[in-house]
């Protein structure tokens, strides 16, 4: 599977995870259109950048890593 | 020696979007105590069970309100409604008139005034059968409201407000000591239900003027992204518009 498909993957689950948590604040009131773009990039700022630093520090060769 | 691919944790991300939250969950009125909470001054002996239910009456000009319930509130607009507020004052009316029911529907299946909470709503004249959100706007007592809203610390110039007190108000100025102070001037307006319910809660507590902090917390963090969110759609329709007239060159 691919980074970009894996990533991709991730940035869904967590966009779910926090809609569900924005729904659970408030039952009663259902979520509008722009609060469901709020919770994608929520989950874009939030995977992103871990799944880049991951990725940096996975692909480091063990020279690199004697040098850190 | 230091490696040229140092990894830099994804910290100011995470600092962004929290202070992101924070910002948007606070709410923007016109002053900080004007937050839609209570006004928390420790009350002793309080306890979770609801002691109260709250019903609406009207509160005609020269009529004084009814003596003997055990707390009073007062749904109150702090200025005459503009192109802007006009909305939200009518929202906030049907969500009252809604949620709550008219205090002798309360009395007629044997509530006694003592365990009820009247919420006033302040009218020129008595209102006539089937009104709606609309006419108590055109008939709403702004001159009343003024000096009742007096009563509290604060300019309160925007609103609505519903402050809840242990005695009636009555005349100008008389300072009130233990209240409960919801502000709807400046959340959500889908969320005012969920604010409503706030008190509604609040106000059926015997500590009517100790907030529910996690109640508080968790409506005003969804009030918070709601309002971030009003404003992601504002973009959303605006970049729309960008591309649409960029594509227009093309």
């Amino acid at each position: 599977m691919k980074s970009g498909a894996v990533t991709t993957v991730i940035v869904a689950l967590v966009a779910v995870i926090l809609t569900l948590a924005i729904q659970w604040l408030e039952p009663d009131v259902a979520l509008s259109p722009g609060e469901y773009t709020l919770a994608v990039l929520g989950a874009v700022v939030m995977v992103v950048p871990l799944r880049t630093w991951w990725q940096r520090r996975s692909s480091r060769s063990p020279r690199d890593e004697a040098r850190a | 020696m230091t490696s040229r691919s140092t990894p830099v944790p994804p910290r100011r991300c995470w600092g962004l979007l929290l202070l992101l939250l924070v910002a948007c969950a606070t709410p923007a009125g016109d002053e900080v105590e004007d937050s839609p909470e209570a006004i928390e001054e420790p009350a002793g002996g309080g306890t979770d069970l609801p002691v109260r239910e709250t019903g609406f009456d009207w509160l005609t000009r020269g009529s004084d309100e009814v003596p003997g319930f055990s707390l009073y509130s007062y749904f109150l607009l702090g200025s005459r409604p503009t192109h802007s507020t006009r909305p939200r004052y009518l929202m906030a009316i049907a969500a009252l008139l809604g949620r709550v029911p008219h205090v002798e529907k309360l009395t007629d299946v044997g509530c006694e005034l003592t365990g009820l909470n009247v919420t006033y709503i302040p009218v020129l004249e008595p209102p006539p059968a089937g009104i709606d959100e609309r006419w108590v706007l055109d008939n709403y007592d702004f001159e009343r409201a003024r000096i009742l809203l007096a009563s509290f610390p604060g300019r309160h110039r925007r609103g609505p407000y519903i402050f809840s007190v242990e005695s009636p108000l009555g005349g100008l100025g008389t300072p009130a000591s233990r209240h409960l102070k919801q502000d709807l001037s400046s959340c959500s307006t889908r969320l005012l239900d969920a604010w409503i319910t706030v008190y509604l809660d609040q106000a059926s507590r015997r500590d009517f003027d100790r907030p529910d902090r996690m109640q508080i917390l968790r409506v005003g963090i969804r009030d918070g992204i709601a309002r971030a969110a009003e404003q992601v759609e504002g973009v959303t329709v605006a970049i729309a518009d960008l591309t649409a007239w960029i594509n227009v060159f093309d």
